[in-house]
């Protein structure tokens, strides 16, 4: 299982090279509000680092740690290949790609409290904003993923995140 | 009645000296724990402010709501200011357009079910504003009950509406 797991991450990362030479790297820091435990009783963070891979796909790091009750008790940390459906999130250019657009993703999870791994399938049915324009709100971002240690499905949900921008902005072709 | 109407009258015009007022509203993702009661949820904001944009006597109410019963949690009132404010911030690259950074503490009180009355302190350090919003991000705050029990709590985002003038 961990095995799988790997491979899966490793093959995540085997995609950096797709932007060795191309204009559709960019770099965006994110934060929001998540939660993946349920019933809700208390609040978390999610954070995270997106790297543009090519004008359609990204590779995503993010993290959701509780706050409420027990600041960072709990952290659920992911790793995600994410694919735009509806066009292009990057031009790589100064024109901005898509500014409404849905995000597919797959990857792999580890929660640090009970050792869970596996593998996740999210969905951001409405990111707003493309890294042109500095900024985007992704909304009511839903992942869901299989256990295989513990033997239970997974749910994260963020009702909001945002990205920030610094690399691949409009900034870069002023 | 007639007492009453005078007093209205009075109320608006001193109102007059704050020419520059503003306001807004929000919801945002709160979660609170006081004690062994802990809960995550929504706030419904809404806040006035006699100086505009520039937020200074700021007054806010919040209600606050939660994601497992009961879910009316309380209510938050909260008077608040900015320590500083400046235009000229690092802060500014992450956004389209200039903003006012106001790093804010607010004092206010709490009333929770079961007839809890507390007092709060609120930091916000990370609180900007621009023309037509108000970005809050990571603001916590203490509780106190008058029997020496403590809590906190924090709104992880918070974006206002805003409507005011700066000058």
């Amino acid at each position: 299982m961990k095995k799988r797991v790997l491979i899966i991450l490793i093959s995540i990362l085997l995609l950096l090279p797709l932007s060795a030479k191309n204009d559709y790297f960019d770099l965006a820091f994110m934060i929001g509000q998540g939660n993946y435990t349920w019933p809700v009783e208390g609040i978390g963070v999610s954070y995270g680092v997106d790297i543009g891979i090519t004008d359609k796909i990204e590779l995503g790091f993010w993290g959701i740690s509780e706050l409420i009750p027990n600041p960072f008790e709990s952290t659920l940390l992911g790793a995600e290949v994410s694919f735009a459906l509806m066009g292009q999130r990057n031009t790589g250019s100064k024109v901005s790609g898509v500014n409404i657009n849905m995000l597919l993703s797959l990857g792999g999870f580890w929660k640090t409290n009970d050792n869970g791994m596996g593998v996740m399938i999210g969905v951001t049915p409405l990111a707003v904003g493309s890294p042109a324009l500095t900024r985007r709100e992704r909304c009511l971002r839903t992942n869901v993923g299989w256990d295989f240690v513990n033997k239970k499905v997974i749910v994260a949900f963020s009702p909001m995140d945002v990205d920030i921008y610094v690399k691949g902005t409009y900034r870069d072709w002023i | 009645m007639k007492k009453t109407i005078c007093l209205l009258l009075a109320l608006f015009i001193t109102l007059s000296l704050f020419a520059g007022i503003g306001g807004g509203y929000s919801i945002s993702p709160v979660g609170e724990k006081f004690g062994d009661e802990n809960f995550g949820g929504a706030a419904i904001s809404g806040y006035f402010s006699p100086t505009g944009l520039k937020n200074i006597g700021k007054m806010e109410g919040d209600i606050l709501f939660s994601m497992k019963s009961p879910v009316f949690r309380g209510v938050n009132l909260t008077i608040s200011t900015p320590i500083y404010q400046t235009v000229d911030h690092p802060f500014n690259y992450v956004f389209s357009n200039i903003v006012l950074w106001q790093p804010t503490i607010g004092l206010g009180m709490e009333y929770r079910m079961g007839n809890e009355v507390r007092a709060m302190v609120e930091i916000s350090p990370f609180v900007f504003q621009d023309a037509a919003f108000m970005y809050e991000i990571l603001s916590p705050y203490i509780s106190f009950d008058f029997n020496g029990n403590w809590g906190w709590g924090i709104t992880v985002m918070k974006f206002s509406a805003s409507f005011g003038r700066l000058n």
